[in-house]
């Protein structure tokens, strides 16, 4: 099978590689640009350990090809903290102890970053909806979900756009 | 840095996200049946290449048996659906996925025993037993009572799969020497010992090191074939091998809890009191032996006395073989299915005998320490119950309605002790515990023991992954044991390091200790039992569809001193979720040929964020008498929430609640 | 888990698709947003030679209007028809059957097209398709062909799509006033999937009588099941209770179930009974 030249842009940084048209996303993401914070856990679209932002939406790269992500713009877990200093979702995630073993975070702090970009101030149940296509089988969920309550007030309170950033949001 | 701020970085460093160069990718050719006579098996590493009998390692391991052992590979026979046959591997994980299919295997399909109680009449699964019965042990005495009231039920708990977020997975070296596996464990130790034994090699030849393990509730404590096939091709090849383990075969092939079913047969007088217990506990132990099969169905009788002072036990601990995995340990183990047989009983009694539920576990407590006809050892639980009662803010009205509760013991793993090292270096100072955390805040504990006993700054404190190369020796994280008898261990150690400064400088300050180079490793024995009380409160709502909805789960445990407040709600609450899911989704099934009818994650019922629960976690701090002042935890969640929620569902729909997970129709 | 080997297009014009579909026939099938097929490629459940991904074809991503109906480009993203803001009450029923599909991640790249044209018997659009009696348009190398959404669904994973053609277009139609409609996903405990699934779409006259009603149900059979006699029961007269139980009675015997761990086939009738009067109660509260 021939091997397609892709193009991926992630967290700012272009990655070109030929590669398999079956390699999967999260695979370009592990094994080609070397970024392993994004994981593989359930291998059937559920846990969401896998997520990233794509083009301003956070997707489930487990179930994209890369050959999908051709040309496009990816932020991952790597991406989210700025010239080291971590972004408010990930600080809120440390600080309200919305993790333990830490395997399902970055799907967490991901699909928590794209909903913030889109909802700045969302409610309870809008958080929890949000996060419904991730598992976390350690937390019981509560203090993920006050994390995400938190970084959305932290944000609020800089109003500072910059932190919220990079992609458009589409409708 | 932290290891919460590392996960948020996303710069853990799981199995799966070590890499070697040349390493190979493997995978494993596994059985399409739950029971079949292998006729042929032609490519990959298969038993006619290599074979060993997997050593019982791990918590709640046992073997009494030299047959019906498990194999790394199946030769003659499999015997449940995804036992391995063959081992592939190549130079790229998806390669290597392809040639799965490139061994040829052959079967002659068998009618499968799935059923645990079946199995009890079933022709044996393995030829050269008289039956399926793998253990078999009376707890207690036989006794006669002519109580007036004698209630009787059974009831079981479905098999559950640990589902750990991040699953299985191993890499194996060989530099012509040692073997060294990287591994997400509970146990360096267990883990060792049993690849010594697999590959016939002596300890110092084998070294294991803990990669960040994300989850484990029991599942990555003890030996899986996949490890020693994964050594055996990095032996045989001087390449790295990584495997990891998909989630199917997760679903199919990683040892899943509970599987326990129970008739139960209670005695009591007309005020309630309960004078005797009856019971035969049924644990289905799956296709070999060494997993928990064995040991579990005689450690959940051994509690069946809860918090009770019952004169009268008398069970019959049954382990039976089944074409299904082997069973093993998941948060609770024994201990959920104990307190559900027990307390579904105490809430029929106080049914008969229209008393208060709590009314009726109250006037069962005991006053004094006691030691049930089954062993088990207890505190007074009177004094416990009546602060529960306060701290649950139990209201009979409300307990007729749509609330339940439910007493349990928590008997944690505290035996024999555990190991760690406390060592001063280059102005901090390094922790390692014989077990390994994957995912319940060790570092927290042993950051604050650090700081009181040594007055050391916690951000100069770091707690390093398990390494057999680090310490003499080491049990594992399981069973409730980790701040009692860690945290024990690390304070001893500690203390003994503050006393090594001492005699060097002749007075201890913290700035001496950073100075030079300390180092101590303990292994804090203990020999005895160290149970405790917990209390859990649940109310639910069921619709019209008979859906269940927990509105609330109430917890009020004996926690002895609390390390970190945070991290044991966290760890509470957690469990709460755990038990809901026993309660309500969670259960591997299989149908009667032995194909598994639940087959990914959600459909093992993992609930989301969308369940909605309030928690309430309330504890007893009064510290134990251990160095650490620390008691059990860490499986207390799991335990009570089950037991409550069946109660509630009950009073709330009237229907008998035996099963879990519930269903109603 | 990962996917045995194919060959990839991205075409990017809807001609080159089609004239790829032509080309390899059986052998190749469309790739929209993956959602459904590439858990298939991953497990090896199936394996395809060729994968014609339609992701780059802009033209067929769109949300528009015309007077009859809610006309939406098969690549359109899930959750971007989701977010669209100008259901009104007529089309209630897609806000409430889009926010149900899989989770927030999957509609981000799931397409509508894709949802409907999988044959997922589960799926959740094809049975609000049926219900509001929409079409597909279907663009082959013949042209382009209208579909009526109760006509589409053959068996499980099967339509009448033919291997060298693509759902294009999907029409949502506008019943007007007095319309509206609702689905409810009566969900597995736990996950995504429904044991069953009602869409209920409908309309009355100045006199309260019901004009037009669609039913149909997911989860209950090997395809998608419009329920023709119900729907039809319901039309003519008063939305009484008694017309809802004599129709949700009928519903119940429209479908055909199989018992598997999630109940048996009466438990199912049963569900489906319920969700049929509940479904059409809660579509007049809206009106």
């Amino acid at each position: 099978m021939a091997k397609k030249d892709v193009n991926i842009t992630i967290n700012g940084k272009e990655y070109s590689s030929k590669v398999e048209p079956r390699l999967l996303l999260v695979h370009f993401i592990r094994d080609v640009a070397g970024l392993t914070g994004t994981h593989v856990g359930c291998d059937t679209s559920n846990c969401g350990a896998c997520t990233v932002v794509l083009d301003g939406k956070a997707v489930k790269s487990c179930t994209v090809l890369a050959v999908q992500a051709d040309n496009k713009r990816i932020t991952t877990v790597e991406g989210l903290a700025r010239n080291g200093k971590l972004h408010p979702v990930q600080e809120a995630f440390v600080d309200k102890h919305g993790l333990q073993c830490g395997y399902c975070t970055s799907g967490m702090l991901m699909t928590s970053f794209w909903l913030l970009q889109k909802n700045h101030n969302p409610t309870e149940k809008e958080i929890r909806e949000a996060l419904s296509g991730n598992l976390c089988r350690c937390t019981g969920y509560e203090n993920i979900v006050k994390a995400v309550k938190e970084a959305a007030k932290e944000i609020s309170a800089e109003q500072n756009k910059d932190l919220v950033r990079e992609e458009p949001i589409e409708a | 840095m932290k290891s919460e701020e590392k996960f948020v970085r996303g710069l853990g460093q799981f199995i799966d996200d070590i890499k070697f160069p040349n390493m190979l990718y493997m995978s494993v050719v596994r059985s399409d049946y739950a029971r079949a006579r292998l006729l042929k098996v032609k490519g990959g590493i298969n038993a006619k290449v290599f074979n060993h009998p997997l050593a019982a390692v791990g918590e709640g391991a046992m073997s009494g048996f030299e047959r019906a052992q498990h194999m790394v590979f199946a030769s003659e026979f499999v015997n449940y659906l995804g036992e391995p046959i063959a081992a592939v591997y190549a130079d790229d994980p998806y390669k290597s996925e392809d040639l799965i299919s490139s061994v040829e295997v052959d079967y002659d399909p068998l009618k499968p025993v799935i059923d645990p109680e079946k199995a009890l009449d079933a022709e044996p699964i393995h030829s050269g037993f008289k039956s399926n019965i793998i253990s078999e042990k009376w707890l207690g005495k036989d006794f006669k009572n002519d109580s007036p009231i004698v209630l009787e039920d059974s009831f079981r708990n479905n098999r559950i799969v640990t589902n750990p977020i991040e699953p299985r997975g191993v890499i194996a070296n060989y530099d012509g020497k040692r073997l060294t596996l990287w591994i997400g464990t509970q146990s360096v130790f267990s883990i060792r010992e049993g690849i010594c034994a697999a590959m016939d090699l002596p300890p110092e030849n084998v070294h294991i090191i803990q990669a960040d393990t994300g989850g484990a509730f029991g599942s990555k404590g003890g030996l899986y074939p996949e490890y020693v096939m994964a050594s055996y091709i990095a032996m045989k090849e001087k390449r790295p091998v990584k495997w990891i383990e998909t989630r199917r075969e997760h679903l199919m092939a990683s040892h899943p809890g509970r599987g326990a079913m129970a008739k139960m047969k209670l005695y009591a007088d007309r005020t309630g009191k309960v004078t005797g217990l009856r019971g035969e506990i049924l644990v289905d132990s799956g296709a070999y032996a060494g997993g928990t099969g064995e040991f579990s169905s005689r450690f959940i009788a051994h509690q069946l006395t809860g918090q009770y002072h019952i004169e009268q036990a008398y069970i019959r601990a049954l382990s039976v073989f089944t074409n299904k995995v082997p069973q093993g340990p998941y948060r609770g183990a024994g201990r959920p299915e104990a307190a559900f047989f027990t307390e579904r009983m105490m809430d029929m009694l106080a049914d008969e005998l229209k008393m208060d539920p709590f009314e009726l576990r109250l006037l069962n407590a005991t006053e004094q320490p006691f030691v049930s006809p089954t062993g088990l050892k207890i505190g007074a639980s009177k004094p416990f119950m009546i602060k529960a009662r306060k701290e649950l803010g139990y209201v009979p009205y409300e307990a007729t309605k749509d609330t339940g509760v439910a007493m349990f013991v928590l008997v944690p793993a505290a035996q024999p002790g555990e190991s760690a090292r406390v060592r001063s270096e280059d102005g901090r100072i390094k922790v390692w515990l014989g077990g390994n955390v994957h995912g319940q805040g060790h570092e927290d504990f042993v950051k604050k023991i650090i700081n009181e006993e040594l007055g050391v700054k916690e951000e100069l404190v770091e707690l390093e992954l398990g390494d057999t190369d680090a310490m003499e020796a080491g049990i594992g994280s399981w069973g409730s044991r980790s701040a009692m008898m860690g945290g024990s261990a690390v304070t001893v150690a500690a203390r003994k390091v503050r006393d090594q400064v001492s005699k060097k400088f002749g007075s201890y300050s913290v700035s001496k200790l950073l100075s030079g180079s300390f180092d101590v490793y303990e292994f804090f024995s203990y020999k005895d039992s160290y149970n405790s009380f917990g209390s859990n409160l649940a109310k639910v709502s069921v619709d019209s569809y008979g859906r269940i909805k927990v509105l609330e789960d109430r917890s009020y445990y004996d926690l002895g001193r609390i390390l970190n407040r945070q991290m044991v709600r966290g760890q509470i609450v957690g469990g709460n979720l755990q038990g809901i899911g026993q309660t309500l989704s969670e259960n591997i099934e299989f149908d009667d040929e032995g194909q598994l009818l639940t087959s990914s994650i959600s459909e093992a019922g993992l609930l989301t964020s969308e369940i909605t629960t309030k928690y309430t976690v309330k504890f007893d701090e009064t510290p134990s008498d251990l160095p650490s002042g620390a008691k059990g935890l860490g499986e207390a969640p799991t335990i009570g929430t089950p037991s409550a929620i069946a109660r509630a569902v009950e009073v709330y729909t009237g229907k008998r609640i035996r099963d879990t997970p519930i269903k109603l129709s | 888990m990962r996917p045995t080997e194919f060959d990839y297009f991205a075409p990017g014009t809807l001609e080159e698709a089609i004239g790829l579909l032509k080309k390899y026939d059986d052998e190749a099938k469309v790739l929209a947003g993956g959602q459904s097929l590439l858990p298939l490629l991953k497990s090896r459940v199936t394996s395809i030679p060729y994968l014609v991904d339609i992701g780059n074809i802009d033209s067929l991503t769109y949300i528009t209007k015309n007077d009859r109906a809610l006309l939406v480009g098969s690549t359109t993203k899930v959750s971007a028809l989701e977010n669209y803001r100008n259901f009104g009450k007529n089309l209630a029923i897609l806000k409430e059957a889009t926010a149900s599909i899989a989770d927030p991640l999957i509609r981000n790249m799931g397409t509508v097209g894709g949802n409907i044209a999988h044959g997922d018997p589960g799926n959740d659009l094809p049975a609000v398709l049926m219900a509001l009696d929409g079409s597909v348009t279907v663009t082959g190398p013949e042209g382009q062909r209208h579909v009526r959404a109760r006509d589409l669904y053959l068996d499980s994973y099967t339509t009448v799509v033919k291997s060298n053609e693509i759902i294009t277009e999907v029409q949502f139609p506008d019943w007007g006033t007095r319309s509206s409609g609702t689905y409810i996903k009566f969900k597995k405990p736990a996950g995504d999937f429904s044991i069953a699934a009602i869409a209920i779409q409908l309309k009355v006259n100045k006199d309260g009588l019901c004009e037009k009603f669609g039913s149909a149900v997911a989860s209950v059979g090997p395809t998608p099941i419009y329920l023709k006699r119900s729907s039809e029961a319901m039309v003519g007269s008063k939305i009484t209770p008694m017309a809802m139980e004599k129709a949700a009675e009928e519903a119940a015997g429209e479908i055909s179930p199989t018992a598997d761990r999630d109940g048996t086939v009466d438990q199912k009738r049963d569900l489906v009974r319920k969700l049929f009067i509940e479904g059409t109660r809660k579509s007049l509260r809206k009106l």
